[in-house]
């Protein structure tokens, strides 16, 4: 394995994690852009962006792009977040040049106004099914509660107001501004030419608007605050509280996944003991949710509305219990495999390091093997957990039931 | 790349089978028990799944807090599901602790303790994911779609239902184990790094010695066509739709399977074309092959607004329809493109193929070499596929939609309408 980096001339960074043995190769193109990025007025761009990004450029028809990825058997995607927008694909390795060639294609889209007046449709569509899937929007209100004016309250698929009311010209203008060659990369992972892939990339990305785009990061304020929000049909209660963590490029985030881990994972948890092997829930649940400059600590809950408050009470006191009971080194030890074993299974894939690998450049301009990322779990000690318990979990939280009629 | 595939088959007629992938450091398991809801007697609909939960909280000298701290610390990314014909268990994990966990999982299979004081704990958690699942519109669709389509035994939900649920007690625990947890019919399905001499010796020493059943028969279901629509307050209707098929294995599998993939997989396939694209009319949208043992059907999904879901089940229809009419070159092309990813993609996950080996054998007692399903691939012509299509219209239709509104069958779909 051997991991490659070039800077071109017009500041596109490409890096690659190579396997020349791997039977496939992922490509993604990284653009540090997403929701916390949109002026007001604007909800929801970077997303509708991401599908109109697949709407045709100068040179292809949006039936042309899908059907050339099929052509090659690509397996191809994009995603938004709050701070990234992603295209992928993932092919057999002979087909590095032409997937490439779309791809770098894309970054340059002509986001013809018909089109964008009938993806419209779609994403509105997107939000109706999120609306309709639980908790029904409680995530991102939460979000909203917990971040207040900070850009990163932003929903990401925006709302059916805003989408409704963007303009294709809008789009056009966060596209020339946000997608410049300072603010995104090309990663690559698996069996990678990587010369030829340097070399076709400074070609297709010669007009590409250069420069970098600064991020304005702000404070975060909290208001700790509980709220209720109805869905009348909702049969099960969902409760999700927010509180601070460490963000992604903070090195506690170690410690801090591990003690999650410890607490409120899937299996084998405090909660799982206290929650799912009771059948007092139907899911709970301790994570942390990580941006560039700022993090949480995330609780969710679902369970039935008989009794409920009864059973938040049992959540709250297993969040606290990382506190008040500190973790043994069994503990410990059982959340270090449990971690250690998913990094490695999912190794074995390019389209899993591919994320790994690119999110960590764009973020911290970092490569770290897999076998490096799990030494910097393994180096956790019982006083990095206690001291990120004490300075997290004893934090304000916001806190949002969503509940139906009963 | 050349396969070595093999197969061993225990005296008490247990099966074991795996395929070495040497350039991976992972091992995958893939467990198939007898013992699926088609088995569950009337009015305990849900013992399938209580008696899964209840086998893995004790087993042996394990406790059920012993099981999963073990199975934690040996770093095993497990899973566990229930269908109409068995109970499964997946597990990856690092391959050297592989002899560590089938351990484990041989004595959750043969010994466990069924311990009563926890069963009203896995009752509790069996009614709230039934709950649950009246929240979940679109899986609420298929369970019922499901129920309708297979009438009886072969047609059950795993979630089972509540007064199914709040009947079931320890003996019938003990009994259902006892009956339905053997080992004919019982499929293990290895991959990844592994030798397989020392796989058969693992393996003989911890289910050689399990007893035999009664192997049950396995009935070919009846299909029902019909339409149910479930007055629901939510923005999207939900559309669910089955029709006839054919099940893997079937001499016509890949020449079915190719048409569902021109209909739904990939970017320029025809739903997604013609709903998505061209009209607007939903986010998702899609269409896959179904399989229960001598019966298959294809399943159809979209999700739309209410004011767009007539137009939207129409138009599902007439794309569905417009197979008939004939199979573009380029159409099959990409699909063969895309199945060669995914082959390729399956080797190299160990889960992937123990899965899929275990679906072989299921189906075909065989393991199908990837090559030969790649030669099937490469040989389907577009005339064939044309002339499957025409000689295999879409016929019976069972249809649910949930949403504000009823629908309208299209014409050419034909199905009574159910409260």
């Amino acid at each position: 394995m051997e991991f490659r980096q070039a800077k071109l001339s017009n500041g596109l960074e490409v890096v690659a994690e190579i396997h020349p043995t791997a039977l496939t190769a992922s490509y993604g193109i990284f653009v540090n852009t997403g929701a916390r990025d949109e002026q007001h007025g604007v909800a929801g761009v970077s997303h509708f962006l991401e599908h109109m990004v697949f709407k045709g450029t100068k040179t292809r028809s949006a039936a042309q792009v899908n059907l050339e990825f099929d052509r090659i058997g690509a397996s191809a995607n994009a995603y938004t977040s709050e701070e990234r927008t992603v295209y992928h694909a993932t092919v057999l390795p002979e087909f590095q040049k032409p997937v490439m060639d779309l791809l770098c294609d894309l970054m340059s889209p002509v986001l013809d106004a018909e089109e964008f007046r009938k993806e419209k449709d779609v994403v509105l569509e997107e939000i109706a099914m999120y609306d309709d899937q639980p908790p029904y929007g409680g995530f991102e209100k939460a979000m909203e509660m917990y971040f207040g004016s900070h850009p990163l309250s932003a929903r990401v698929l925006g709302t059916y107001d805003s989408v409704s009311g963007m303009t294709v010209e809008q789009m056009r203008e966060y596209h020339q501004l946000r997608y410049a060659t300072g603010n995104m990369i090309v990663c690559a992972t698996g069996n990678v030419d990587f010369e030829r892939l340097v070399e076709q990339v400074q070609q297709a990305s010669e007009h590409w608007p250069v420069g970098t785009r600064i991020r304005e990061n702000f404070e975060v304020a909290i208001h700790p605050t509980a709220a209720v929000m109805q869905h009348p049909a909702a049969c099960q209660n969902y409760w999700i509280r927010v509180s601070p963590g460490p963000s992604r490029r903070d090195q506690d985030r170690y410690a801090m996944r591990l003690l999650a881990t410890i607490l409120g994972d899937d299996t084998g948890s405090r909660i799982f003991w206290e929650l799912i092997d009771t059948g007092l829930a139907e899911g709970a649940a301790l994570y942390c949710q990580e941006f560039d400059d700022v993090g949480l600590v995330q609780a969710s809950l679902c369970a039935g509305p008989e009794e409920f408050e009864a059973v938040q009470e049992v959540l709250v006191n297993v969040i606290h219990s990382g506190v008040t009971v500190p973790p043994s080194q069994d503990e410990l030890e059982q959340a270090f495999h449990k971690i250690h074993a998913s990094i490695v299974l999912a190794s074995e894939r390019s389209s899993n390091r591919l994320f790994t690998v690119g999110s960590a450049w764009l973020s911290r301009r970092a490569w770290e093997t897999a076998d490096e990322i799990i030494a910097r779990y393994r180096a956790v000690t019982l006083n990095d957990i206690q001291r990120v318990a004490d300075q997290y979990l004893k934090q304000p939280a916001i806190s949002l039931l969503v509940c139906g009629e009963k | 790349m050349p396969q070595n595939l093999f197969k061993h088959q225990l005296d008490n007629g247990m099966i074991l089978i795996a395929e070495p992938m040497p350039n991976l450091k992972s091992a995958s398991i893939c467990l198939n028990v007898p013992a699926g809801t088609m088995h569950e007697p009337q009015g305990l609909q849900g013992l399938a799944s209580i008696c899964c939960d209840m086998i893995q909280r004790g087993a042996g000298e394990y406790d059920s807090h012993d099981i999963i701290n073990q199975l934690d610390c040996l770093g095993v990314e497990r899973d566990d599901g229930v269908s109409t014909y068995h109970v499964s268990f997946h597990a990856s994990m690092i391959a050297e602790v592989l002899p560590d966990v089938l351990d484990i999982y041989s004595k959750i299979v043969r010994e466990p303790r069924l311990p009563e004081d926890e069963l009203e704990h896995a009752k509790a958690g069996a009614l709230q994911e039934l709950r649950g699942l009246e929240d979940e519109l679109a899986q609420r669709c298929f369970r019922d779609l499901k129920r309708i389509r297979y009438p009886g035994p072969l047609g059950r939900s795993p979630l089972g239902d509540f007064a199914g649920i709040e009947a079931i007690d320890r003996q019938h625990l003990v009994d259902y184990h006892s009956k339905f947890y053997i080992p004919q019919g019982t499929i293990l399905s290895v991959a990844g790094a592994i030798d397989w001499p020392e796989l058969v010796e693992l393996v003989e020493g911890l289910f050689g010695r399990w007893g035999k059943g009664t192997e049950q028969v396995l009935p070919k279901p009846d299909v029902i066509s019909a339409y149910k629509h479930i007055d629901y307050p939510s923005q999207q209707t939900q559309i669910a739709l089955a029709y006839d098929g054919v099940p893997y294995g079937h001499a016509d599998y890949y020449r079915a399977r190719a048409l569902v993939g021109i209909l739904s997989d990939g970017l320029s396939s025809r739903l997604f074309t013609k709903v998505r694209e061209e009209n607007s009319l939903v986010y998702a949208v899609s269409a896959s092959p179904h399989s229960l043992y001598g019966c298959g059907s294809n399943l159809c999904y979209a999700g739309t607004q209410t004011q767009k879901a007539q137009k939207c089940l129409d138009l599902v229809w007439q794309t569905i329809l417009s197979l008939r009419d004939g199979i573009a070159q380029e159409e099959l092309d990409c699909w063969k493109a895309r199945m060669r990813t995914s082959l390729v993609m399956e080797q190299e996950s160990s889960l992937g193929r123990a899965s899929q080996m275990a679906s072989d054998w299921f189906y075909l007692g065989r393991i199908v070499p990837l090559e030969e399903t790649q030669v099937e691939i490469q040989n389907l012509t577009t005339e064939s596929l044309q002339q499957y299509s025409v000689e295999h219209p879409p016929q019976n239709f069972t249809v649910v939609t949930l949403g504000e509104v009823q629908l309208e069958l299209p014409d050419g779909i034909s199905a009574s309408k159910i409260e």
